[in-house]
């Protein structure tokens, strides 16, 4: 499975959303206001989705999606505006 | 992954929702822990117990360094290690094979100086006298340490890696233009700002080298080479032989290459004696230095291109199976 994916939700109660939004960032980067790019390695964002991320929403309500962006989609990827596609950096000088 | 340097004194760095959150009075950054694969800390930097919680239990490896980048220590989580690897390595101590290897590290280093003062006389077409004769001696030097039918006495070893080191910095002078002013290696402290660069540069290698020796299960402080001097990592220093003037070396021809560094950007050590680099110099060096450690070459061995980093402790782990079966067949990692 790709170790890149896309992720969005659509969420009715803000409660909830707050919520998911700070689990999904714990692995995640925010990139708009309900959209995350995820270098995740398939298994591991499966298993999270499914024992975590899950058990905060209320599926009648919400939904949420994940798309895998293997290494020829991520070229392809259109993007404009900011920010970038979103790479971990290989270093940070603070 | 993500290698983080944490140089800014009065830096706070706490713990929030799996992410480093890192503050310097108004700029604010986060670290995702999950991409996070090793930290560097200079003095004056705050972590908070939280903080250093996660590094210790997921395994992050965290080195911590002195004002004038020598290596001050690291986080030391609860470590799954193989006792044999240990048991190996202390027989291996102040033996004939011992020896050999040492050979075999040293023999690795100045090979690798050669190569690089041999670019040197390639881009100057062979007009200075001086590194011709310099990439001559040490020639002779490594073909003699190459016969390992005829192992080296300790001393002997000592006495070429000295002679070849003192060649080999002498001639290293042709890379770097004059306004810089080294003529040779000195240091502790270091007098001249490409001393200071090369002195900070171990240091920061001897922490990475450090980590891969106790990560490949090895025992930093038993050595070959430089045996066992009480009160040092000789097996770290053994290690990290061949990568002087790998990672460390072509880091400093490259950022004053690069032009990017002014005199100015160093300044006096607190005793008055030294020059030491300065915050923003300190910057730049470890950015020109973490290129090195990522930048990826073909690794024989494995026939693959790794980074440098990987490669140290790919070198690490052959050491430690050598050990183990007590086969010579320890290659050192040599410039292409």
């Amino acid at each position: 499975m790709t170790d890149f994916w896309l992720v969005c939700y659509d969420v009715r109660d803000d409660k909830r959303r707050n919520k998911l939004a700070k689990l999904i960032e714990q692995r995640c980067q925010r990139v708009q206001y309900s959209v995350f790019e995820c270098p995740v390695e398939g298994e591991i964002l499966c298993e999270l989705i499914e024992r975590r991320w899950l058990k905060v929403l209320k599926l009648s309500e919400d939904s949420l999606r994940a798309y895998p962006l293997s290494g020829t989609a991520k070229k392809q990827a259109k993007i404009y505006g900011s920010p970038p596609l979103y790479e971990p950096p290989d270093y940070l000088i603070l | 992954m993500t290698t983080l340097y944490l140089t800014e004194p009065g830096t706070y760095v706490r713990y929030r929702n799996h992410t480093l959150d890192i503050k310097k009075e108004d700029r604010h950054h986060t670290c995702r822990l999950s991409e996070l694969d090793l930290v560097v800390v200079l003095p004056g930097v705050q972590l908070t117990d939280g903080a250093i919680a996660q590094l210790l239990d997921r395994g992050i490896e965290t080195l911590f360094l002195r004002q004038d980048g020598r290596f001050r220590g690291r986080l030391q989580g609860h470590f799954h290690s193989n006792p044999s690897i240990r048991l190996a390595q202390y027989r291996c101590v102040e033996t004939t094979f011992g020896l050999a290897l040492a050979q075999k590290l040293v023999s690795g280093k100045i090979r690798n100086q050669r190569t690089l003062l041999q670019q040197r006389n390639r881009a100057t077409q062979g007009r200075i006298g001086e590194l011709s004769e310099a990439i001559d001696a040490i020639a002779s030097y490594s073909s003699r340490l190459q016969q390992l039918a005829t192992p080296l006495t300790r001393d002997e070893l000592m006495g070429i890696e000295g002679i070849c080191a003192k060649n080999y910095y002498q001639a290293l002078r042709h890379w770097f233009p004059t306004q810089w002013n080294f003529s040779g290696r000195n240091r502790r402290p270091p007098l001249d700002p490409i001393n200071a660069l090369l002195s900070w540069g171990y240091g920061v290698l001897l922490a990475r080298v450090f980590a891969a020796a106790v990560q490949a299960g090895l025992d930093p402080y038993l050595g070959f080479f430089h045996a066992i001097e009480p009160y040092r990592p000789n097996l770290v220093l053994d290690l990290m032989e061949e990568f002087r003037p790998v990672i460390v070396d072509r880091a400093a021809i490259a950022i004053v290459k690069a032009e990017l560094l002014d005199p100015l950007d160093f300044e006096p050590s607190p005793d008055g004696a030294g020059i030491w680099l300065g915050q923003t110099a300190k910057k730049l060096f470890l950015g020109q230095l973490q290129r090195q450690f990522s930048s990826r070459v073909l690794y024989s061995p494995q026939n693959r291109r790794l980074t440098l980093a990987q490669i140290l402790l790919e070198q690490a782990r052959s050491l430690g199976r050598c050990l183990c079966e007590s086969n010579l067949d320890y290659e050192p990692f040599l410039l292409k």
